[in-house]
C-alpha cells in the first residue's frame, strides 16, 4: 500500500516535474526493491549456517528460491570468561546464534527445534519477518518439540533475530539471539572477507571476573546494570588467539548485531575508519564514518580497507564496557608495512592495564591474601599463570609479552627483568615509574602496582620466566610472601 | 471437631504418602484475579510420583502402556525411557525417580486410578510456595529454584532429595516440572509478549494476562512452560504428582 | 486500530457477562460411562477425539457416546449460551461455512456445538439456544460435567477459564474431524475465513 502510493507520487514528479531531474535521480536511489510475494520461488537450497565470527557463503542461485533453515536450541553451560561459566540458553549451541543469510524475495521455511534434554519452552521472533510476531506465536515449543512457519524475505536488511518466550527479558539476556541476513538478490559488491560481530550483556549474581558458575541475576537485568559486556558471546572470544585475521590491502565487511537486552552499542574499531555504513543495517548507505550506533536488536553493516599491518581493536565506545566489562574483539591485519599510510612506531590509544584484580599505585606493604594456600609444582605454575598473565598483563604487554614499542616493554627475552634480583616481585607488588632500559630501548611509563596474591605473582612470574624465554625457574609463593615481609 | 477426626482417619488408612495442605491463600501471578486467591484445604502426594509407581499402574492397566496407549492421549515419546514397556530401568535408583515423559491424560487416569485426581493449577502454585523446613524467608526458595533453571539438575535424583516444604512436601522446585489440572486455563498467548499489548484478548469474559510481578522470572517461565503444552506431549523434564479433595461437609 | 476493537469489545464483554450463577446440578454419572461399549471404537484409529469414553447429554434429551459421531464429518467448537460476544460470532462463523452448501449436502455433516457451562447449560437451555439461533437438524449441542468438558477440551486444544461471575473466558477454535473423529483441520479466531474450513469439508465429502 505505501510502496503503491510511493510509486504513484514518483509518476507525478515524472510528468510535471520532468525538468528536476535530479531531484527524481536521488530519490530513486533510495528506493527500496519491491517483492512480487504472488510470485513463486524455483527450487530449494538447505541454508549453511555458521557461528560467530565467521559468514556462510551467499546463495548462488539467480532466481528467488526456496530457502529451508534448520534451528536448534540447545540450553548448556559455557565459558563466560577465564573461569567463569554460565549457562546460556542459545540458537544453535553458541552465542550469538547461528549467522542465517537469504536474498530478498526468497521463501523461507524455518524449522526450529527445542532439544529434549532442554528445561524450557522457546521461540523465535525473527525482525526479518512481516507477520505475527516474527514468527514467535507460530514457533512457540515444548521441550522435545519442533515448528515450522515460512515467510517471505520482503525487505532487504540485516535483522536481529531473538527468542521471545516470556520472561522474554531473561530469554535474551540468557543468549538467544543472532543475525539474519537479507541481502539483495544480486548479492552485496564482493569483499575479501566478511565477518559476523555481535555484542549483548550477561547479569551475573557475581562481579566481572568473580570465579565459578554464575546465575543470572534479574536484578541487575531491572537496573541495566551488566557485569559483562561481550562480542560473540563471551570474554575474548574473537580475540587473541581467536582473533579474526586478514592482510594488508584487502577489503573487510563487518556485520554487526546488538542482542542487548540493554544497551546501545557505539561501535567503533580503534585504527580504521568506516568507508561505508549500512546504517541501523538497511540500505540508506553513509561514509566516512568512526563510530556507528547499533541499537538494541539492532544492527549496522560497516566496510572497511585494512591498509596497514598491526591489531584492530574492536569496541564498544562507551568505553569502561571494552576496557572492564569484556567488549573487546580483534582483527589481526598481516603483511608489509605501508608507511605512506601510516609510519613512525606503532602507537594505539594507550589505556591503563584493566583486569580482574585491583590496580593500585602503591606500595604492595600489605599482603593481598591472607589464606595459606599451598606450593604449586611448576606445571600448576604455568597453567595458573597463563591465565592471569591474560587477564592482568596482556592488555599492555601484549600476547607472549611481545609488549609495544616504545610505549610497553616487552617481558620476551628481556634483559632488564632477567637482571632483577627480586624476579621482578618489586614491579608487580610496587608497580614501576621513571625510564628504564630493556634490550637497548628506553621506557617511560608508568606501571601500576598489581594487588595479587602471593600465590598469582609467584604463578605468573614463573609462567613469564619459563613461556617468555628469561631461563625458565620455579617462583615459589613463599618467595614473595618473604620480599614483602623484608619491606 | 469433626474434620479434625476425618483428617486424623484418613491419614491413618488411604492417604498414606499424602500430607494435608491446610487452607489459605496465595499471590496469584496473574493480575486481574483477587489480590489473594483462596484455596480450600486438600491432600497433596508429598513427592512426584516415581517410575516404580507408575510401573505398577501400567501393569494394572495394560491400555496404558507404550504399546497400547492411543495417540490421541500420548506423543510417541511417552514413557520413552523405559527400558521396555513393562520394565523401567534396570538399576531401583531410577525406580525412586520421578516419572517423566507421561502426558496430562496419563497422570490424570494414573491418580483417578488411586482414587485421587490431579491437583489445580491454584492448588499447585499455593502448595509450592511454602518454604522450605526451616528457612525464614524466601531467598532459600528463590535458590532452589536459580539452581534449577540454570545448573539443571538431573531428573534421575530420587523424588525426595532436595528440600521438604513447611506443608511437607518434598521437592515441588528443583527436580521437574508438574503436571496440573487445569493447564490449559491460562489464555497465555503463544507470543508472550503481546499480554503487554492486549491483556484482555479476544475472550468472553475478562482473561487478564498482566502479571502482577513481571520480575519474578520464575513463576514467568512456569507459566510459559504450562503455555507450551498440549495434553498428549510428553516431556522429559516433566511429572507430577497428585492431589485429592477432603469430603467433609455435609 | 486493533487495541481500539480490542478495548471495545472488552467493555461490551464485561457489560455483557454479569449473569448471576444459576446452581443447575450436572448430569451425566460416570456409572452411564461404564455401561456403554462399542465395537466401533476399536476400529477408530488412535488419534480418533471419539477415543473418549464420556457420554453427553444433547439438547433434544438424548445421550450420546462421542464415537456415535462417526460417520460423517463434523464441525467441532467449543461455547456456552450466557456469551455475548465471542459465542454468537463464532456460531455465526459456523452459519456461514454452512451457507456454502446446498440443503441436500448439509445432511453429510455435523456441527457440534460443546458447552464450557456444565453448571449452568443443561440440555434444556441448550435446546432454547438451538431454537433461538436457528440452528437446523445438523446441529448438536452437547453439555457434559465438568471432568468431561475439561478432557475434550485438552483434546481440542482448547483453553478456558471459569471466571468468578461464572462466565468463561475461552480460546475461539473451531475444528473439522473426519469421519473416524481424527481432526483434519482447525482454525483459531472469530469472524475468520469460511473458505479453508468449507474446502477441508469438501475435501472430506468427495474422499
Amino acid at each position: 500500500m505505501k510502496s503503491f502510493i510511493t510509486t504513484l507520487r514518483i509518476k507525478t514528479f515524472l510528468v510535471l516535474l520532468s525538468g528536476i531531474a535530479l531531484l527524481w535521480s536521488c530519490k530513486s536511489e533510495n528506493q527500496p526493491k519491491i517483492v512480487d510475494f504472488n510470485k513463486a520461488v524455483t527450487g530449494e537450497v538447505r541454508a549453511v549456517l555458521t557461528d560467530a565470527p565467521m559468514v556462510p557463503p551467499r546463495i548462488e542461485a539467480k532466481h528467488n528460491t526456496k530457502v529451508i533453515v534448520e534451528l536448534e536450541v540447545i540450553e548448556q553451560t559455557m565459558r563466560l570468561a577465564d573461569g567463569v561459566d554460565y549457562t546460556f540458553w542459545t540458537f544453535g549451541g553458541k552465542v550469538p546464534g547461528k549467522f542465517i543469510r537469504v536474498r530478498q524475495g526468497d521463501l523461507v521455511e524455518f524449522h526450529l527445534h527445542n532439544h529434549p534434554d532442554n528445561m524450557l519452552p522457546h521461540n523465535i521472533d525473527l525482525h526479518a519477518v512481516t507477520g505475527p510476531g516474527g514468527g514467535a506465536e507460530a514457533s512457540l515449543i515444548a521441550p522435545g518439540k519442533s515448528a515450522q512457519f515460512s515467510f517471505r524475505a520482503l525487505n532487504q536488511g540485516l535483522y536481529v533475530y531473538h527468542c521471545a518466550t516470556a520472561p522474554v527479558g531473561m530469554h535474551i539476556a540468557n543468549g538467544m539471539y543472532g543475525l539474519i541476513l537479507v541481502e539483495p538478490l544480486e548479492g552485496f559488491p564482493p569483499v575479501d572477507h566478511e565477518f559476523y560481530v555481535m555484542q549483548s550483556e550477561f547479569y551475573t549474581t557475581g562481579k566481572f571476573g568473580e570465579k565459578g558458575h554464575q546465575d543470572f541475576d534479574m536484578q541487575k537485568a531491572l537496573d541495566e546494570r551488566p557485569d559483562y559486556v561481550v562480542i560473540n558471546g563471551a570474554v575474548g572470544a574473537s580475540a587473541g588467539e581467536n582473533a579474526m585475521t586478514v592482510k594488508v590491502g584487502e577489503t573487510v565487511r563487518l556485520y554487526l548485531g546488538n542482542g542487548g537486552p540493554n544497551l546501545i552499542s557505539s561501535f567503533h574499531v580503534i585504527g580504521e575508519i568506516f568507508d561505508k555504513v549500512y546504517v541501523e543495517g538497511g540500505t540508506l548507505i553513509n561514509h566516512d564514518v568512526q563510530t556507528t550506533l547499533i541499537p538494541a536488536g539492532g544492527s549496522a553493516i560497516a566496510e572497511f580497507r585494512c591498509d596497514v599491518p598491526g591489531t584492530l581493536h574492536l569496541v564498544d565506545h562507551s568505553i569502561f564496557r571494552s576496557f572492564n566489562k569484556g567488549a573487546l574483539a580483534q582483527i589481526k591485519v598481516v603483511g608489509d608495512e605501508n608507511h605512506n599510510v601510516f609510519t613512525g612506531k606503532e602507537k594505539e590509544e594507550v589505556y591503563l592495564p584493566e583486569g580482574s584484580s585491583i590496580q593500585r599505585i602503591s606500595s604492595g606493604k600489605q599482603s593481598a591474601a591472607a589464606e595459606v594456600i599451598p606450593e604449586k609444582n611448576l606445571q600448576e605454575r604455568l597453567a595458573a599463570g597463563k591465565t592471569l598473565y591474560n587477564q592482568n598483563c596482556m592488555a599492555c604487554h601484549m600476547d607472549h609479552g611481545k609488549g609495544i614499542a616504545g610505549t610497553f616493554p616487552p617481558l620476551v627475552n628481556s634483559d632488564y627483568l632477567q637482571a632483577l634480583p627480586d624476579k621482578g616481585i618489586g614491579v608487580i607488588l610496587n608497580g614501576l615509574q621513571g625510564e628504564i632500559l630493556v634490550n637497548g630501548n628506553k621506557y617511560n611509563n608508568i606501571m601500576p602496582a598489581v594487588s595479587l596474591s602471593d600465590d598469582q605473582v609467584a604463578s605468573i612470574l614463573t609462567y613469564i620466566f619459563n613461556e617468555f624465554e628469561n631461563g625458565g625457574g620455579l617462583i615459589k609463593a613463599s618467595e614473595v610472601r618473604d620480599w614483602r615481609d623484608k619491606k | 471437631m469433626l474434620l479434625l477426626s476425618f483428617v486424623t482417619i484418613s491419614l491413618s488408612s488411604q492417604n498414606r504418602g499424602m500430607v494435608l495442605i491446610p487452607s489459605g491463600s496465595y499471590k496469584p501471578f496473574i493480575k486481574g484475579q483477587a489480590d489473594q486467591l483462596k484455596v480450600e484445604h486438600f491432600w497433596m502426594d508429598e513427592k512426584a510420583v516415581t517410575n516404580a509407581e507408575f510401573l505398577d499402574f501400567v501393569k494394572a492397566n495394560p491400555k496404558w502402556s507404550r504399546a497400547q496407549v492411543k495417540r490421541l492421549f500420548a506423543d510417541q515419546d511417552y514413557l520413552s525411557h523405559w527400558r521396555t514397556d513393562f520394565v523401567d530401568q534396570n538399576n531401583s535408583q531410577q525406580g525412586n525417580a520421578p516419572v517423566v515423559n507421561v502426558s496430562w491424560f496419563a497422570a490424570n487416569a494414573y491418580c483417578t486410578w488411586q482414587g485421587k485426581r490431579l491437583p489445580t493449577l491454584s492448588e499447585w502454585e499455593y502448595a509450592a510456595s511454602a518454604l522450605p523446613q526451616g528457612s525464614k524467608d524466601s531467598s532459600s526458595l528463590q535458590e532452589i529454584i536459580a539452581n534449577w533453571y540454570s545448573r539443571r539438575s538431573q531428573v534421575e535424583n530420587d523424588a525426595a532429595a532436595f528440600y521438604k516444604s513447611e506443608f511437607g512436601l518434598w521437592d515441588m522446585y528443583g527436580k521437574v516440572w508438574e503436571w496440573v489440572y487445569d493447564f490449559n486455563s491460562v489464555q497465555y498467548n503463544e507470543d508472550s509478549r503481546n499480554m503487554e499489548e492486549s491483556p484482555e484478548g479476544l475472550f468472553c469474559g475478562s482473561a487478564s494476562l498482566n502479571a502482577n510481578d513481571a520480575s519474578d522470572y520464575a513463576t514467568f517461565i512456569r507459566y510459559a512452560f504450562r503455555g507450551s503444552l498440549k495434553g498428549d506431549f510428553t516431556v522429559r523434564k516433566l511429572g507430577f504428582r497428585c492431589a485429592k479433595t477432603i469430603e467433609n461437609q455435609q | 486500530m486493533k487495541y481500539l476493537i480490542v478495548l471495545t469489545i472488552t467493555a461490551l464483554l464485561l457489560a455483557g457477562c454479569n449473569h448471576k450463577k444459576e446452581d443447575v446440578k450436572s448430569c451425566c454419572s460416570k456409572e452411564a460411562n461404564q455401561k456403554s461399549t462399542s465395537d466401533l471404537k476399536e476400529s477408530l484409529p488412535g488419534t480418533s477425539v471419539y477415543q473418549l469414553e464420556y457420554i453427553w447429554e444433547v439438547h433434544d434429551g438424548k445421550k450420546l457416546l462421542m464415537r456415535q459421531l462417526a460417520g460423517k464429518p463434523v464441525v467441532l467448537t467449543m461455547i456456552f449460551t450466557h456469551c455475548e460476544y465471542a459465542c454468537p460470532m463464532m456460531v455465526n462463523d459456523l452459519k456461514k461455512i454452512e451457507a456454502n452448501f446446498s440443503e441436500e449436502d448439509r445432511k453429510l455433516f455435523t456441527f457440534v456445538l460443546v458447552s464450557f457451562d456444565h453448571l449452568r447449560d443443561t440440555p434444556e437451555r441448550l435446546k432454547e439456544y438451538a431454537s433461538s439461533q436457528g440452528l437446523g437438524e445438523n446441529w448438536i449441542l452437547l453439555h457434559g460435567d465438568a471432568d468431561q468438558v475439561k478432557e475434550l477440551s485438552v483434546v481440542l486444544n482448547i483453553s478456558y477459564e471459569m471466571q468468578e461471575n461464572g462466565s468463561f473466558s475461552h480460546s475461539n477454535r473451531k475444528l473439522v474431524l473426519d469421519s473416524q473423529g481424527t481432526i483434519v483441520y482447525s482454525q483459531e479466531g472469530l469472524q475468520t475465513k469460511s473458505e479453508p474450513v468449507v474446502v477441508a469439508l469438501k475435501r472430506l465429502l468427495k474422499g
